[in-house]
């Protein structure tokens, strides 16, 4: 495979999205477009599963193979199509909606089964598509249309939350972080195994303006200001964290995937019963 | 096929070798009591011949999971009963919706809710029909013997594959439970066929593409192949790209009832006992359609011009059949195991005045073949 | 034996009750025969009321439960109450003496049995087979003991001793 040009990966035809202006998403597909083509994927052995939201809308604006299923259920149709065609590159494209909340059970099970997939959540915690209602991501206190006292739930940190579920590549970049999430997303691509990136990103419309960001550049300036590289993280105190997303690589360790564990116990199987 | 030896064996057993008969190689599910069977048997199965099973978190990624692996090419099934069909509702309509064949085998048990686990009932036929929101045709096949479930099981692959459609194969808890002798007979080279690849270069492959009449159903390539293409649960244009207009809205809802709807004669499969010189008709289908069975013989045994008409295809419903049989008989009967969900599609169909009397039966056991003879008995009077 | 032969096994769960009625199934049709198995079960793997009915015919088999049975093993006193009362004049009851206190109702169509006289616990259902299979003559001896060492060769075998116990079971009838 040779590298080519992040654009062969985009359905020019149908640019411009729908994403707002200064909407995250747009960074995060270009990324992923970017990753496919360092990669220099085959089109063809290609596939995007979207959710439903925003950036459900992403795998529209891909020029591989995509399915575009129901909220929350991207990682499990996803499942399904890499198991029955090994030969494929899966790659998941989930909000904060479809992967941390109404799909949270599917996302610690896939990280568990450790299926080959490569889940991309973009993170903008809230629901922008309906209108800025919290999910399973939004920050305490944050003001949402659904919290309009600030929300009185703690939020869930999915990098921790895949790690512990046992995910072998689990890592957290930013809209804000340059180049930095196109390379994320490619070691998750060659990561066998199941691979989580969280892009940590911004909304503009609803969440950043409701709590008090009112243009798209405060709200990327409040992301910068509030991101801290892992490294420099181990030596900040619990308080001084308080509110910041923490960013890096947590895990990034060898584990052999379902379908091969499963292909290889049931051809040892298949031997056993062949008559000697 | 007679020189084929029998066994015996469990109408859930059947209905696994009959998805494996079938050349299925890929199964997800979550286990569920009455169903279970279907997914150990698949378990033990498929790695035998080179297939996969996964047991998933639950009926909703159970379901995501064989819609996954169909749009991969696999012949893919799933099996439940009531409270995990009722999670499969979502993604049976994205199965629908994206034209996605793939075969779901809903053991029917008591509910609703968890109701009684290991009771028979015949309550989710609406379900199969309406549980899935939004207009849409469904194909659901009902068996009455182990054999049945094998041979049912290997026709709706054919029909899922044919129809580029989710069908349904309605069980109850009393024949997938039931051990019966059967042949598990090869099925013809036709009911194996892979599906068809498209005929035109991939740039002007049209995943969605319709033919008016529905006589062509646009085949569905698999993801890896040299046709790239996207599915989608959203309305759709014909290339899989959003089509939110009026106009192509109307013709995909129309499209997804039209293709069943245009083809019920392919679909459409019933059985006629002692029809021809009946004056009075039993009308049943699945566990009840073997009590009906019992009834009509020992009604012809007493004198009574009794004949069954056994629905082994539900939805689409058998429409013609029944009324054909309404416009000859001067009474029907509908034995079934709920408060008369198929009596209501018989009466529907019933442009004659005669009298249609549904026995019912919720309470997690059979019906007596005596209950229909008596109401036989009293239809005559 | 022609036409059409309706054996009900009645116990609890537990005791291998659908494991006999598979058995005589299966020999049934090893014999050319239709045969079906119905049962009917509590959620509980163990010990609730159960009962299996098996059909054995000639021709095809319609309703699936028994309403005339030939035989009827109790195997457990709440199973023994809810037949003996109802039981037509032709019909055999075989029951576990061990478990079962009978009525004295029935006593001429009723014989016990004590199976922990024939065989361990783990293969006292074995020994009832022999015992429902002499006395409702259903099925050949031999049909059984073939299916018996089918399955103990199978993967999930029986226990061992279990054609012992059936033979035991079905040479019990006619000492």
């Amino acid at each position: 495979m040779t590298a080519r040009d992040c654009r062969e990966y985009l359905a020019e035809n149908r640019l411009p999205t729908i994403w707002c202006p200064g909407c995250g998403n747009g960074l995060v597909l270009k990324a992923i477009a970017g990753a496919f083509a360092d990669l220099g994927l085959d089109r063809r052995k290609t596939a995007a599963v979207s959710g439903i939201g925003c950036w459900g809308w992403a795998d529209d604006y891909l020029a591989v193979n995509a399915f575009h299923g129901t909220h929350g259920r991207a990682l499990a149709f996803a499942t399904g199509i890499k198991l029955a065609n090994p030969e494929l590159t899966v790659v998941v494209l989930m909000g904060d909606g479809d992967g941390a909340t109404i799909g949270g059970n599917h996302l610690i099970h896939a990280a568990r089964r450790n299926v080959d997939l490569t889940a991309v959540v973009v993170n903008n915690y809230n629901y922008g598509m309906t209108g800025g209602q919290y999910s399973g991501t939004t920050p305490r206190g944050s003001i949402t249309s659904t919290s309009p006292l600030g929300h009185v739930e703690d939020s869930f940190d999915l990098c921790a939350l895949t790690a512990a579920a046992g995910a072998p590549f689990v890592a957290r970049g930013s809209v804000c972080g340059g180049e930095n999430l196109r390379v994320l997303i490619r070691r998750g691509l060659e990561h066998r195994g199941f691979s989580f990136v969280e892009a940590a990103s911004v909304c503009p419309t609803h969440f950043s303006r409701r709590n008090g960001l009112r243009t798209p550049a405060e709200a990327f300036s409040w992301l910068r200001d509030h991101s801290v590289p892992r490294e420099r993280a181990a030596g900040m105190t619990e308080e001084e964290l308080r509110g910041k997303q923490v960013l890096g690589v947590f895990a990034d360790h060898q584990s052999e995937d379902y379908g091969t564990r499963y292909r290889k116990a049931a051809a040892a199987l298949r031997r056993e019963e062949e008559p000697s | 096929m007679t020189g084929l030896a029998q066994v015996f064996t469990s109408g859930n057993e059947a209905i696994a070798e009959g998805a494996v008969a079938a050349g299925a190689s890929f199964y997800a599910g979550y286990p569920i009591t009455p169903s279970s069977e279907i997914a150990e048997t698949a378990a033990r199965r498929l790695p035998e011949t080179g297939g996969m099973y996964v047991q998933m978190e639950d009926e909703l990624s159970s379901m995501a999971a064989i819609v996954g692996a169909s749009v991969s090419g696999a012949r893919a099934f799933t099996a439940t009963s009531g409270p995990g069909f009722s999670l499969m509702q979502e993604n049976l309509g994205m199965a629908v919706m994206g034209e996605i064949p793939c075969v779901v085998v809903n053991v029917q048990r008591s509910g609703p809710s968890t109701g009684m686990a290991t009771k028979p009932a015949q309550g989710d036929v609406m379900q199969a029909r309406w549980g899935t929101h939004g207009d849409h045709g469904i194909i659901t096949l009902a068996p009455s013997s182990v054999q049945d479930c094998y041979d049912f099981t290997i026709r709706a692959f054919s029909l899922a594959d044919r129809f580029r459609t989710p069908v349904i194969l309605l069980a109850d808890a009393a024949v997938a439970k039931l051990k019966e002798n059967v042949r598990f007979r090869s099925p013809t080279p036709e009911e194996r066929a892979p599906r068809p690849l498209p005929n035109c270069p991939p740039e002007a492959y049209r995943p969605f593409a319709v033919d008016p009449e529905e006589k062509v159903i646009t085949p569905l390539p698999p993801f890896g192949s040299d046709y790239i293409f996207r599915v989608t649960g959203s309305m759709h244009d014909e290339t899989g790209g959003q089509g939110a207009s009026p106009a192509n809205a109307d013709r995909v809802i129309r499209h997804l009832a039209g293709k069943i709807e245009k083809n019920r004669d392919a679909i459409v499969r019933v059985r006629r006992f002692f029809l021809d010189d009946a004056d009075l008709a039993v009308i049943a289908f699945g566990c009840s359609a073997r009590s009906a069975r019992a009834a009509v013989r020992e009604a012809r045994r007493q004198g009574i011009p009794a004949g069954l008409l056994e629905l082994t295809t539900l939805w689409p419903f058998p429409d013609d059949d029944v009324r054909d049989v309404l416009s000859r008989v001067r009474g029907a009967v509908v034995p079934e195991l709920n408060l008369g969900q198929a009596a209501g599609e018989v009466r529907r169909l019933n442009d004659f005045g005669i009298p249609v009397r549904g026995i019912s039966r919720v309470d997690g056991t059979l019906i007596p073949p005596g209950d229909i003879l008596s109401a036989l008995r009293e239809a005559r009077s | 034996m022609n036409g059409k032969t309706e054996i009900v096994l009645a116990g609890v769960g537990g005791q291998g009750l659908v494991t006999i009625g598979a058995i005589l199934g299966e020999a049934a049709v090893l014999e050319g025969r239709n045969a079906c198995l119905s049962s009917s079960y509590g959620t509980e793997a163990r010990g609730t009321f159960t009962k299996s009915d098996v059909i054995i015919s000639d021709d095809e088999i319609d309703f699936i439960e028994a309403e005339e049975p030939a035989a009827v093993l109790c195997l457990a006193q709440a199973a023994y109450d809810r037949y003996s009362p109802v039981l037509g004049p032709e019909a055999v009851l075989i029951y576990d003496s061990d478990r079962v206190t009978p009525s004295g109702k029935g006593a001429s169509r009723e014989t016990g049995y004590s199976l922990s006289a024939l065989a361990d616990p783990g293969t006292a259902n074995l020994a009832a087979l022999g015992l429902v299979t002499a006395l409702s003559g259903v099925i050949r001896e031999e049909s059984a003991a073939e299916v018996l060492r089918k399955k103990t060769a199978s993967s999930s075998p029986l226990r061992k001793g279990s054609e012992e116990a059936f033979r035991k079971g079905f040479a019990a009838v006619s000492l």
